[in-house]
């Protein structure tokens, strides 16, 4: 027979846990995000002023970004917690509708979204993109004299390309084979930093001419008051060759336990409301809705690159895996 | 193993199940099964290993360098401004390092002069790498300057020797260090281990080691064996920081105080190396604690209550370990040892290894009650401090005189050892509790991957980010929430001093079971620590008569001193095995008795020390001892003598030690004795009154053992008694007891009223650590302040 020490001890142990339990509740939506933590926040609570939703979120760090939250959702996958995955990136994205952790969403709003910027099965929804940009002191380089083409960036700093949108650059980078050996073989040895904002400080403290980085961390920096502007190369010299477009990805996961309000969530991140917002937050997120872009029109971005994500995902590991290795042999 | 005992096993032995065995059981056996498919790109781990190992090794070396000496001279303190000290030091340790590495980051910002010549000279890289290493020796040092204020006290015996040999300043440093070297050693191992298992200060300066990359494999699909030699290695410098910490005893050196030196040197120090980097940033916080409160007033109200957790599970841990480190059953300690090692062992894990098993752990076995709340980040904290709370239950325990308690009681009255390692204990939570909160707040490896979904973050994700992304209003001001619990753990160690102890016993125990803490007026000493003449180790046994006080102390020694404290001479009492006589009286020829306790004998010596008679053996026969305790007198030729250890009787013999009768028995009953460490007899009637210290009571009896009364509770009350030992009438009508467990005095009336209790518990002229003798004396009151290796005469004591 336990006795009443014991006995009392546990039921503390587990009135102590239900306090910090998570309650069901019909109105409350969990959502795994890697884009920016405040952006989340102003988001996550227009839509719970708006539906009464609560949502409860698992954010990312700077360090290891999307990758660490997909890995996560794939190690969830027989018991999933996460409703929803907003991410800011998309390879991750494709990674997990192929391995079969989201499903379709049925929204009718999802299903009018252009074909362009989805899932061929709906099962993810991209939005809101940043740019992928050089950044540069325009007090040290004349924007005339900045290489034209991104295989010419061998010495750019870079961040870690095993995780966030490097890694999705270089695998868009690894679809034009010739030009990314030769980017490969003009890569000087240096450390990966640890982000693109890692990559960005190089440029302010001077010590990179030129960082890799997304648009989204030049217009912070430029807020800041730091001495930074951003180019935009382009991949090859046709039309369709220019700048490269990293997406906002969100999806419903698989065996989430209230679908109805992740569909619900998903029609208000494809919403005209929300990418008004995030095109007037700090990192300037260009949007793809006309009756939003025409709002925004600094923001516009001529010829932008026609990229096959899902090729590019294809190649991921193999263009990781390549650079990984330049880096060692390198070093060497 | 007694129900108690068996609870307190479980509770301990169920906490590291929970919180380390079982998901580092799950954790592999998961990592048997492979990673989850998908490349996972990792850079070369040999450079990794060693850079690491560079760093640590370095730092441990330059923390050293700095720490040791400097602990040395806080040693050289007077109490006060030691403990002073020892508040800064834990608060700067308190205080994560990655925040000292920020503020440091920050004294020369992008765009100010210092940083526009590094940049201009090439020197960035360099700059970022001596910053990092200012700031984790800055946040390090006070670990090897805690453990040698701790080791060493003043100049030891070798180092004076030295000096009065007129030896130069290098030679004396080098006897220092070979005398120091265990110690040196136990600190270079933890500073390394320390520093080794840190992520997020080498995160931010971009330095790869084990911890960063470790995480940066883990998040990308892999697992430990991924990486298997940085899992290796990581692991390995945690196994053998727990060795290090478990198996090198440094030397403990006796205090011989050659002056009270300055702290400001000290001070100084902490204010140039750690300190004021962190007082500027406290300054410039300013108004940006408001936006802070506005943005993240849940986050940090989630992590206040996570920290909380945290600390009560600490406290927790602390008591069970406590108990079981003090359990007479030898497998119970044996237990407590190996779960100490496994705390220390998890606590220097690198994160990584440690997110990956718990979040497989809780999730894979369907306990989402855990994975999905909070919980597995109060775990995950735990796991950080839990060694702490272990070795500080350690620490408590190792309190000699609870130990001895404890072999005389064994852990049937669990309630009771804590109740006597109290003051110990409390000191040993609110230093806990403080790292344990500060620790939670301010962890960001962990928190960062096992952060539950919830409609607030920990304020550690928020801190990271802003980091990265170089918010720097949001990161002062979240490190000012961090420096100011810091600030209050280290005032809670300040107020556990000494002289303030009592009052944090009323604050924290609001009970009128408190003690009395005023020092008796007009004390004066005796003596001091020391093995020289005049001297003494642990004092124990007093007596005396109109022209002697005798003292028989642990290092074997009669010394003898005239009753103004004149010391007259020593004999070495050339006994042989480890315990020491624990009693002593003189008759009214002059005659010493010696109860000759660990020799199981009485010992007569004659005033020149020569053995006139010695008699008894060991045994539990009639006449026979297993360890006598005190011998006294009746008014018609008997000799009393008390023993315990099994027999827990009183036996009474002629003066040529022919046995006569004995009374009593173990047992806690009326007729029974418990250690029965002392006896009076009673002017006026003959009765003996006997401290029967294991029952915390006076229990007075006929000559012939009839029980008359029993006088006193176990408590710390006036007319309650904690482990009563020394005892003596002074007066007809009066009798003075001296409490080992309560540290003071209490005066009876032979009808078993409390009239007054004197001293309480202290180092000051006046206070008492574990005393325990009392004797009347010409021109004052005795007592053998054992704890604090002195005796003190109380001259207005004698009153009646």
């Amino acid at each position: 027979m336990v006795s009443p020490k014991i006995a009392s001890s546990w039921v503390s142990c587990f009135v102590l846990v239900g306090c910090f339990g998570n309650v069901e509740n019909q109105k409350e939506l969990t959502v795994y995000v890697s884009a920016d933590e405040q952006i989340a926040r102003e988001v996550f609570a227009a839509f719970t002023k708006k539906t009464g939703t609560v949502i409860s979120w698992v954010g990312d760090t700077e360090a290891s970004k999307t990758t660490a939250l997909v890995q996560r959702l794939l190690r969830e996958r027989e018991r999933p917690v996460a409703d929803v995955f907003w991410s800011s990136e998309i390879l991750g994205t494709i990674r997990l509708a192929r391995e079969g952790v989201l499903v379709p969403c049925a929204s009718k709003f999802s299903q009018s979204w252009s074909l362009e910027h989805r899932d061929k099965d709906f099962q993810w929804f991209a939005f809101s993109p940043r740019a992928r940009v050089i950044a540069y002191d325009p007090r040290k380089t004349e924007k005339e004299s900045l290489p034209k083409t991104w295989w010419e960036y061998g010495d750019a700093a870079m961040a870690d390309p095993r995780f966030g949108t490097t890694r999705t650059h270089v695998s868009v980078m690894a679809l034009f084979p010739e030009q990314f050996t030769a980017f490969l073989e003009s890569i000087h040895s240096k450390p990966f930093l640890g982000g693109n904002a890692a990559t960005l400080q190089k440029v302010v403290d001077g010590t990179a001419m030129f960082a890799m980085t997304d648009s989204d961390d030049v217009h912070a920096a430029i807020a800041r008051g730091e001495s930074v502007a951003m180019y935009d190369p382009s991949h090859h010299g046709d039309i369709g060759g220019g700048t490269l477009f990293i997406p906002y990805t969100v999806a419903v996961v698989r065996g989430c336990t209230r679908p109805e309000i992740a569909e619900e969530f998903v029609d208000f991140m494809l919403s005209d409301e929300v990418a008004a917002l995030l095109a007037a937050s700090p990192s300037h997120n260009i949007p793809l809705q006309q009756s939003v872009a025409s709002q925004f029109p600094e923001l516009l971005v001529k010829d932008p690159l026609q990229i096959d994500f899902y090729a590019a995902a294809a190649l991921q590991e193999i263009a990781i895996k390549k650079l990984m290795e330049s880096q060692f042999n390198e070093s060497q | 193993m007694n129900p108690s005992s068996r609870i307190v096993s479980i509770v301990g032995i169920g906490m590291v199940f929970i919180v380390v065995v079982f998901p580092t059981v799950m954790a592999l056996y998961s990592f048997s099964g492979g990673a989850i498919e998908g490349a996972v790109h990792s850079v070369a781990s040999l450079p990794i290993v060693l850079r690491t190992i560079a760093w640590a090794v370095g730092i441990a070396i330059m923390a050293t360098v700095i720490g040791w000496p400097t602990g040395i001279r806080i040693a050289s303190l007077q109490a006060n401004s030691r403990f002073a000290i020892y508040a800064l030091l834990v608060v700067t340790l308190v205080i994560p390092a990655y925040a000292i590495f920020y503020v440091w980051w920050q004294v020369w910002p992008s765009g100010s002069a210092l940083h526009g010549f590094v940049v201009t000279n090439g020197l960035l890289g360099i700059a970022t790498k001596v910053c990092l290493a200012l700031a984790l020796t800055a946040w390090s040092w006070p670990i090897p300057a805690l453990l040698s204020a701790a080791y060493s006290r003043s100049d030891n015996s070798l180092s004076v020797l030295s000096k009065l040999d007129g030896s130069s300043r290098l030679n004396r440093w080098a006897v220092r260090v070979r005398s120091d070297s265990k110690g040196i050693l136990l600190a270079l191992f933890l500073v390394a281990a320390f520093i080794a298992a840190n992520t997020t200060c080498f995160d931010l300066a971009q330095v790869v080691t084990i911890g960063n990359e470790l995480r940066s494999v883990v998040a990308s699909g892999g697992s430990a064996l991924s990486s298997p030699m940085l899992s290796f290695v990581g692991v390995l410098i945690a196994v053998l920081a727990a060795f290090a910490t478990i198996r090198i005893v440094p030397s403990k050196h006796t205090v011989t105080r050659i002056q009270d030196s300055s702290p400001v040197p000290v001070i100084t120090l902490w204010l140039l190396v750690s300190g004021l980097p962190l007082i500027i940033a406290i300054a410039v916080t300013g108004g940006a604690l408001t936006e802070l409160w506005k943005l993240y007033n849940g986050d940090i109200w989630l992590s206040v209550a996570i920290a909380s957790t945290v600390a009560a599970f600490a406290v927790v841990l602390i008591l069970t370990s406590t108990l079981m480190h003090l359990s007479n059953n030898s497998t119970t300690r044996a237990t407590a040892s190996v779960l100490d090692f496994i705390w220390i062992v998890a606590a220097f894990l690198p994160s990584s290894i440690v997110s990956s098993a718990l979040a497989t752990a809780w999730h894979s076995t369907g306990f989402d009650f855990v994975y999905r709340t909070p919980a597995i980040l109060v775990i995950a904290h735990f796991i950080k401090v839990g060694f702490v709370a272990s070795l500080a239950g350690r620490w408590v325990a190792t309190c000699k005189n609870t130990r001895t308690l404890c072999a005389v009681d064994g852990l049937s009255s669990p309630w009771l050892l804590l109740l006597a390692s109290l003051r110990r204990i409390i000191i040993a939570s609110v230093l806990v509790v403080g790292i344990a909160f500060a620790v939670s707040l301010g962890e960001i490896a962990l928190t960062n991957q096992l952060s539950p979904p919830s409609t607030n973050q920990p304020i550690a994700v928020a801190l990271l980010n802003a980091m990265h992304y170089q918010r720097p209003q949001i990161v002062t001001s979240a490190l000012f929430v961090i420096i100011a619990v810091a600030c209050l753990c280290g005032f809670l160690v300040l107020a556990v001093n000494k002289k303030y102890a009592s009052v944090l016993i009323l604050a924290v125990f609001v009970s009128c079971t408190s003690q009395e803490q005023e020092p008796i007026a007009s004390a004066m000493l005796i003596g001091g620590v020391g093995q020289s003449d005049g001297r003494f180790t642990t004092p124990r046994a007093i007596a005396t008569n109109d022209e002697i006080i005798i003292v028989i102390d642990k290092s074997g020694r009669l010394q003898r001193f005239k009753h103004d404290g004149t010391f007259l001479s020593t004999w070495d009492l050339h006994l042989s095995g480890t315990g020491f006589p624990t009693g002593v009286s003189i008759d009214d020829s002059g005659l010493i008795w010696i109860a000759d306790t660990h020799q199981q004998r009485i010992l007569v010596l004659d005033q020149n020390g020569t053995e006139v008679n010695a008699f008894g053996e060991y045994g539990t026969g009639d006449g026979q001892f297993l360890y006598p305790t005190d011998v006294a007198f009746g008014d018609d030729g008997e000799v009393y003598v008390s023993e315990y250890g099994g027999n827990d009787r009183i036996s009474v013999f002629t003066r040529a030690g022919e046995f006569r009768y004995s009374f009593g028995h173990f047992g806690s009953g009326d007729e029974d004795f418990l250690r029965p460490q002392s006896i009076a007899i009673s002017p006026s009637t003959g009765n003996l009154f006997i401290s029967d210290a294991g029952n915390h009571r006076i229990v007075e009896r006929t000559k012939r053992g009839a029980v008359v009364q029993i006088i006193g509770t176990a408590g710390r009350g006036q007319g309650q008694l904690l482990y009563p030992y020394g005892i003596v009438f002074d007066s007809p009508t009066t009798f003075l007891v001296a409490e080992f467990g309560n540290n003071r005095l209490q005066r009876f009336t032979v009808d078993g009223e409390a009239l007054e209790t004197y001293g309480g518990a202290g180092d000051v002229v006046g206070l008492f650590k574990t005393p325990w003798a009392v004797e009347t004396g010409q021109g004052g009151i005795i007592v053998a302040d054992t704890g604090n290796n002195r005796l003190q005469r109380l001259p207005d004591m004698m009153v009646y």
